[in-house]
């Protein structure tokens, strides 16, 4: 009995360290295949980029080890003179950033994070400097008011929106509401900064667009002149 | 005693909104507010802080634009804002001279057009037609003339609401010659 209990944890060991060296032998080799694919993007960067039936063979190629093709493109083009489709595909990963940081943000986030995610989130050996990631923005300029650049004490934020008529509600704009039903319905900046250690900026950019979409009313009169900031349902509750 | 709405106690409805949807929202339940309210105490006038001018009645009026409870109250800009969209936006209130804001607003809680189908009526009722009757007597003697409802009437809410009957060939009035023009005297026809 004692005996086919060791025999079988021998059994396991060794399965376990083929299964190992496996993968491991597995991913290596991955790893020189997606390096020998970003060479192979670099060296035919003008025929994947002309020939369609060649760029659609490519891509799939990417899809099936796992490489994203336009980061690939990305760094073909900054091997190359910056075009404006390096540009566009940076502005594709600057809305991803945006939009999965946003309910931790509230949509506000400083050029210098953004870039930093940026250059986190490339596999490919590409390194990208600050002003691209602003030019980058200008591209977006064109979808109307959903990212605007700021300056606020000299550092450039981008601030984003969403998508017009947008129902979903951030994690910032929940938690005002949170705040609200212990105050009895309304918000101030003070508040906010004791409550959730908020600064003016933060605070600021959840109100005015809380405001600007009708969630929040704005009261002058609060003690010592203190602005304070409503939630209008609290008129037809009981 | 006047029962104010629910949204009379909610602070921000003191400060003007910056949405404009918002704020268009609000400018209507103010209006509305207005209306109720100079209906309850029967207010015809009132003066750009909100005062009441004219009342029908001696009681006790609550401050329309404050609410002392929640210590609030609409600015001075505020209450004009309100009170110009109960004019140009709800067509309910008149300045009774608009060069000269002070001498009041006629809030019409009831139209023009309804309180002169009343008045005509009551008139008509009383067979009072084609007898000349002086303000005094539409607005002083009711169990002679018009009636309770139209006991204390301003003049100016008057003359507006004879003016209404003028103009549909329902009524005659005698003027001043003072060079004011105030109403003295009406026929109905």
């Amino acid at each position: 009995m004692n005996s086919f209990s060791a025999d079988r944890d021998i059994y396991l060991k060794i399965g376990k360290s083929l299964l190992d060296r496996h993968s491991s032998e597995l991913s290596a080799q991955l790893a020189v295949f997606q390096s020998a694919l970003v060479n192979f993007a670099a060296e035919n960067a003008a025929t994947i980029k002309k020939n369609r039936e060649f760029r659609d063979k490519f891509t799939k190629m990417c899809n099936l080890i796992g490489v994203d093709p336009l980061e690939l493109l990305l760094f073909v083009d900054s091997s190359l003179k910056k075009t404006d489709d390096f540009y566009m595909g940076l502005a594709v990963r600057i809305v991803e950033i945006c939009q999965s940081t946003r309910d931790i943000n509230g949509g506000l986030i400083s050029l210098k994070e953004l870039h930093s995610r940026l250059q986190d989130t490339f596999t490919v050996p590409l390194q990208i400097k600050e002003e691209d990631a602003s030019a980058a923005l200008r591209f977006l300029d064109g979808l109307g008011k959903g990212y605007e650049t700021l300056t606020i004490s000299d550092q450039l934020w981008v601030k984003f929106s969403g998508p017009a008529g947008s129902g979903a509600i951030s994690y910032d704009e929940r938690k005002i509401y949170e705040l609200c039903t212990f105050t009895g319905g309304f918000v101030t900046h003070r508040l906010l900064r004791d409550n959730y250690g908020w600064d003016q900026v933060r605070a600021k950019s959840v109100i005015d667009d809380m405001i600007r979409s009708g969630l929040l009313w704005v009261d002058s009169q609060g003690p010592g002149g203190q602005w304070q900031y409503w939630e209008p349902s609290w008129i037809s509750q009981d | 005693m006047f029962a104010f709405p629910k949204i009379h106690s909610f602070p921000p409805f003191y400060t003007q909104q910056q949405n404009s949807t918002v704020r268009e929202n609000q400018l209507n339940e103010w209006g509305q507010l207005i209306l109720a309210y100079c209906q309850h105490h029967r207010i015809l006038t009132i003066l750009p802080s909100g005062t009441a001018m004219a009342t029908q009645e001696e009681a006790e009026i609550p401050p329309l634009f404050e609410n002392k409870l929640i210590e609030r109250s609409a600015a001075p800009e505020f209450r004009r804002s309100i009170l110009n969209h109960l004019i140009h936006k709800l067509d309910r209130a008149q300045y009774v001279d608009p060069k000269q804001q002070d001498a009041g607003i006629l809030i019409f809680w009831r139209t023009a057009d309804e309180w002169a189908r009343m008045l005509y009526e009551q008139i008509e009722k009383t067979g009072q037609t084609n007898s000349v009757l002086t303000v005094y007597e539409l607005t002083q003697l009711d169990e002679l003339a018009a009636g309770a409802e139209f006991r204390n009437m301003d003049y100016n809410m008057l003359a507006r609401i004879v003016e209404v009957l003028v103009r549909q060939g329902k009524a005659q009035v005698l003027r001043s010659d003072d060079g004011l023009g105030r109403i003295e005297g009406v026929k109905m026809l």
